[in-house]
């Protein structure tokens, strides 16, 4: 197993729920992870896991445009994973 | 005898500019929106012209940015009720199709290769993850994309307002989407 993990926030956060965009393709994880952050509270995480390529790009972009927080981002065996917390 | 000055730094020119920018628009009684603004306008009505102006409003719905776009001509389809499930591809004049098997370009003249190519490119997209035409507009409508369906060739291909699917912005013209495009940051044609 290949990790690579980029650590932004060293504090470890719960992760409230796990959102799976494994096989979804542009701009399918985005949307379904603009939704998800509304449906969990202020400063709660949610985990989300992508294949898309462009995943690390755009979450990056989606979380710098948006303003939440993207706390950890990591590749696990080819799939991307984010924890993400929603700041407002 | 000169006076030797550092070159003002990137952020100090930043400021200046932002300054005068904000000095500038307060002048005009228009003031710099936090919220970012795209405006589109959709004028093919094939499955692959349909793709990007809605991928590009659904995602613009998702990082809250304000999004409108402008359906004309043949992109008045893509908002059509019955005809957004059905767009197509022609594979004839099209080189660049992806093909399993290398065909002259002409056999896509043949009665029934463009209905074929579609759903071989429709199976391919749903299997590769790809959303539809149905879902990318239904979620351009539950994110607040505005779809403007325009007047004037509405009247020309027969088309109502009923015609279009339930969410769509009452229909308009040119200068209406013009007014609504004028303040956007970004403004892409397809």
């Amino acid at each position: 197993m290949t990790t690579e993990r980029t650590t932004i926030d060293a504090v470890p956060q719960p992760v409230q729920r796990v959102l799976d965009a494994r096989r979804l393709l542009c701009p399918l994880p985005i949307v379904r992870l603009a939704t998800g952050i509304r449906e969990i509270p202020v400063a709660a995480c949610l985990r989300l896991l992508a294949t898309d390529p462009g995943s690390d790009a755009d979450v990056r972009a989606w979380a710098k445009e948006t303003g939440h927080e993207l706390v950890e981002a990591s590749r696990v065996n080819g799939e991307f994973h984010f924890v993400l917390r929603r700041t407002h | 005898m000169s006076i030797e000055t550092a070159p003002p730094s990137v952020s100090e020119l930043e400021s200046l500019v932002r300054r005068v920018v904000d000095e500038r628009l307060a002048q005009t009684g228009r003031r710099r929106s936090a919220t970012k603004k795209m405006a589109l306008i959709a004028t093919k009505g094939t499955l692959d012209w349909a793709y990007p102006p809605l991928i590009l409003a659904s995602t613009a719905g998702s990082l809250g940015w304000e999004t409108g776009i402008f359906f004309t001509f043949y992109g008045l389809n893509i908002i059509h009720k019955r005809k957004r499930d059905d767009l197509a591809i022609a594979p004839i004049a099209n080189p660049a199709m992806p093909m399993p098997v290398p065909v002259p370009n002409l056999l896509g003249a043949i009665p029934g290769m463009t209905p074929f190519a579609s759903f071989m490119m429709k199976r391919k997209f749903r299997r590769s993850g790809v959303a539809s035409i149905r879902e990318l507009t239904d979620i351009a409508v539950e994110s607040g994309v505005k779809l403007f369906p325009c007047g004037m060739t509405m009247q020309v291909f027969g088309y109502s307002a009923d015609d279009f699917i339930p969410g769509c912005e009452p229909v308009c013209g040119a200068a209406a989407f013009l007014s609504y495009a004028s303040d956007a940051d970004i403004t892409l044609a397809f």
